[in-house]
């Protein structure tokens, strides 16, 4: 980048050391988001006592019935109460986003941090690895997963899950060889510690803020990832209202009740939108210089 | 320039390889193959299954076929499709042209949305109109493509009837133009922002130079390499065909190809389609990082 010489001594200055700095995030976009997918969670959890009706009866006489009195959010093609899939498919759509970043996330860091910081071909390989993942088109990559392992939730949380190992290795890998060469890295190693030790006394501090804002924004895309498969016929069995699923069968009647679309759309753009703005808040209390 | 291209092409040899040998093997790892597919449709018997997979090469070990596939891949032949028998060369021959056409409006779109939008915002921080086109930005971000692409549907196609809901280029453009978009003004305006603060910059505007010449000459060229990176991507990924968005609008291009190849087992279909993404992926980024070298004399050390 064309400005990395002018960045790097503000860089080092404004290094977020423990005391300095906001205890808590200050920026309304981080508790936007933390608000959102807070009432997200609680829905998902309270599901089964908040949801009025069974997510799966239907009630055929009365398909793609609009929003009433008893049914707030309609009926869908199948005359299944839309407000109680909501609520029920925010437990599967939920698990399955945090779920499998909780598997890449870790695997990913550990594997970049391990290239990162030994270098010499063992780094270059696992990179050049990570190099063909990432021209490697995405969604096929799970397309082709989850054929191979059968539609469920089980086969989409694992092909998220490879398919964000590369984007947390990246991530870390950056961040240790920049960590490492720097002073204070450098002066611990010449007063005898041993590296693994400074790996994971110094850099490791570090280096996890990133994964909390990382974190975030995987969750909003591996959300965007499940929805996508859901969409293309590909995500979790039928018989589970994931909201990609609900969205998937909603479009194919979008023209007689859009409702039944719009509203899983919603419900997904406002959590996936949620877990985007956590990010974006903590980077900045993470990096005030980003602010 | 030239030892760095010298040193940097070769290095897309081995991504090429393992990308070739990872889709063969995927796809021979997914349980049913094309006799089974067509076993089940009713149209053979068992005794033929074995015939076909004869006939198709399927009954020699992985590693043969895939001696064979890459043997006949160097010379151009990319074989047959199992299904409609026809030459993959043709598919593409019809699909590719229409991945390029949506590529290149989606970019478009993107470029005069993203462009003005990312420049004015970096340019006056803080202002309303950086709040607004950041929180434009974000929702154009966290909002998925098909999402977009079946509100888009439902507003222009359904509602307003300005549009047909299929063969016209200029929904899935829109979708995708405005996807990218979002992507392209969050760089371009830290971006801006960051080289904003620059001491020649203060130079430029104390020695009298217009706020609009300082920021057309001296900005922006300066902060142009993330974007060149992210237009990069961009381009790689819509060249490859976008299974979702063309799913959408029923756009018969690469993606669109793609996914149905994969449904019918049709493996020289799917295998030819990843390999002309993976091959369009990596040879934009070329571009992208000898385009870089050009420029930045950094890069080529």
């Amino acid at each position: 980048m064309a400005t990395i010489a002018m960045r790097r001594p503000a860089a080092a200055a404004a290094r977020p050391k423990r005391g300095a700095g906001p205890r808590w995030p200050r920026s309304p976009q981080f508790w936007a988001g933390s608000a959102i997918v807070a009432i997200a969670t609680a829905a998902a959890l309270l599901a089964p006592l908040l949801a009025p009706y069974d997510p799966l009866v239907q009630d055929t006489y009365a398909r793609y019935a609009g929003p009433s009195a008893q049914h707030l959010l309609g009926l869908d093609e199948l005359g299944r109460d839309v407000l109680s899939r909501l609520l029920h498919g925010a437990r599967i759509t939920l698990r399955t986003g945090i779920t499998s970043i909780a598997i890449a996330m870790p695997a990913g860091a550990l594997l970049g941090a391990w290239a990162g910081f030994r270098r010499g071909w063992l780094d270059a390989a696992i990179m050049r690895v990570l190099d063909v993942q990432l021209a490697y088109p995405g969604i096929l990559l799970a397309l082709v997963l989850i054929v191979t392992l059968g539609a469920s939730q089980r086969s989409v949380i694992i092909a998220l899950a490879i398919g964000y190992v590369p984007y947390f290795a990246r991530i870390i890998r950056g961040a240790v060889m920049r960590e490492a060469s720097l002073d204070y890295v450098l002066a611990a190693e010449a007063l005898g510690q041993r590296r693994w030790m400074m790996l994971l006394r110094h850099i490791g501090p570090n280096v996890a803020g990133l994964l909390v804002v990382h974190g975030s924004f995987a969750v909003s895309g591996a959300m965007v990832a499940e929805s996508s498969l859901s969409f293309l016929g590909l995500g979790v069995s039928p018989s589970d209202p994931s909201w990609g699923r609900m969205l998937s069968e909603g479009t194919q009647a979008v023209y007689i009740a859009p409702h039944v679309a719009v509203i899983p759309i919603a419900a997904l753009s406002l959590v996936i939108l949620g877990w985007f703005l956590i990010g974006e808040g903590s980077r900045e209390w993470l990096d005030p210089r980003r602010g | 320039m030239m030892t760095y291209a010298v040193r940097r092409v070769p290095q897309v040899l081995p991504t090429l390889l393992l990308a070739s040998m990872l889709t063969f093997l995927l796809l021979r790892v997914v349980p049913g193959d094309i006799a089974d597919v067509l076993a089940v449709q009713g149209a053979v018997s068992d005794e033929s299954k074995a015939r076909i997979r004869e006939q198709m090469g399927l009954d020699h070990s992985i590693p043969v076929q895939y001696v064979h596939w890459v043997g006949n891949l160097v010379s151009g032949n990319l074989g047959r499709s199992y299904w409609t028998n026809l030459p993959v060369t043709t598919l593409f021959g019809y699909a590719f042209p229409k991945t390029v056409q949506l590529g290149v409006a989606a970019m478009a779109v993107a470029l005069a949305i993203g462009v003005p939008l990312g420049v004015l915002a970096g340019a006056f921080r803080g202002s309303v109109f950086d709040h607004a086109a950041t929180v434009l930005a974000t929702l154009m971000i966290s909002v998925p493509t098909f999402a977009i692409g079946i509100l888009a549907l439902l507003l222009f196609a359904v509602r307003l009837q300005w549009l047909p809901a299929t063969g016209s280029l200029v929904l899935p453009a829109l979708v995708l133009g405005v996807d990218i978009s979002g992507t392209l003004v969050r760089t371009l305006r830290s971006d801006i922002r960051s080289e904003m603060l620059a001491d020649y910059v203060r130079t430029a505007h104390a020695k009298g130079l217009p706020r609009l010449r300082v920021l057309s000459r001296h900005v922006l060229p300066n902060s142009l390499t993330a974007t060149i990176t992210v237009m990069g991507l961009a381009l790689g990924n819509l060249l490859g065909g976008t299974v979702i968005v063309e799913s959408v609008f029923n756009w018969p291009g690469i993606g669109d190809l793609t996914i149905q190849a994969i449904r019918n087992r049709d493996y020289p279909v799917v295998q030819a389609m990843v390999m002309v993404m993976t091959v369009a992926f990596v040879f934009v980024n070329l571009a992208v990082d000898l385009i870089y070298g050009l420029f930045d004399p950094r890069v080529r050390v």
